[in-house]
């Protein structure tokens, strides 16, 4: 349906940084769920997670209401499960920085304007991973706690998000 | 082993050591406020305690190798009665001990 994905944010990495935020300010809050892409994501260090947390008032929420369950998906070996409860962010997939490697992915957000509901998301990765394959991730999180979100926060489990990353985030047109 | 507070000194270090850090917000690039570095060093030592603690069991799923690979291991174990999956499985355990 034509029109029917609505860009609202969208950031492309110029200089290596931490933490990157969508929405946020440009949250617009008229869409019941909205769809994060990110492409061509690759950390400065390599073999680190993805971890992703809402943003409540334009802030990282980092209560311990995060829980997640993923699947890892390789091309060489028995696929593994990432799982919590709990915690203070959700987790998905690995990333390297060797040439060639890079991780794309499409999330889906629903009830961040419910004040009455939990937050959800689910993931859909795709990459070439740290250990040399090709490594597909998906599942859900859910963050327990009642309460509007207005953006999520990205970062890595450690170094920096590197230059040339690029996310969007589109709302659903009704 | 580190306690969780011993691994909060190491990790403020690195962040001392990583300043200035920077976040994009609004398509801007700013640098980290002084809860982001608090918040950065809790999830730095945070995953320090982690990766101490149950490091091991993803070390240890990635040197056992894929399931179809250890079938066969057993299959000719059996075929030639020799120890090869024993071995396997007693050297990864080994490389990776629990703490």
């Amino acid at each position: 349906m034509s029109g029917a994905l609505i860009k609202i944010d969208e950031v492309t990495v110029t200089s290596s940084v931490s933490t990157v935020e969508l929405g946020g300010a440009k949250w617009d809050s008229s869409y019941n769920v909205y769809l994060v892409q990110f492409s061509n994501l690759r950390p400065t260090s390599d073999n680190v997670l993805n971890r992703v947390r809402i943003l409540v008032s334009s802030s990282a929420d980092t209560t311990s209401n995060y829980d997640f369950g993923n699947k890892g998906l390789r091309s060489d070996n028995t696929f593994d499960n990432n799982t919590n409860t709990n915690g203070t962010y959700w987790e998905f997939d690995r990333s390297g920085n060797a040439t060639g490697e890079n991780t794309n992915a499409t999330l889906y957000l629903f009830n961040f304007n419910n004040p009455n509901e939990y937050n959800f998301i689910t993931n859909e990765f795709a990459g070439s991973s740290p250990f040399d394959l090709i490594y597909g991730c998906t599942g859900a999180g859910v963050h327990s706690a009642s309460q509007s979100a207005n953006g999520v926060q990205f970062f890595f489990s450690s170094g920096n998000i590197d230059t040339g990353s690029k996310f969007t985030l589109y709302g659903l047109k009704k | 082993m580190a306690t969780l507070e011993e691994l909060t000194v190491v990790a403020t270090q690195e962040i001392e050591d990583a300043k200035p850090m920077y976040k994009q917000v609004n398509n801007e690039r700013l640098e980290f406020t002084d809860a982001d570095y608090d918040q950065a060093i809790i999830d730095l030592a945070n995953s320090k305690f982690d990766q101490q603690e149950n490091g091991y069991k993803t070390a240890r799923q990635e040197a056992y190798g894929s399931i179809a690979d250890q079938l066969d291991m057993i299959y000719w174990d059996g075929k030639n009665s020799t120890t090869t999956f024993q071995d396997h499985i007693d050297a990864v355990k080994a490389a990776h001990p629990k703490p």
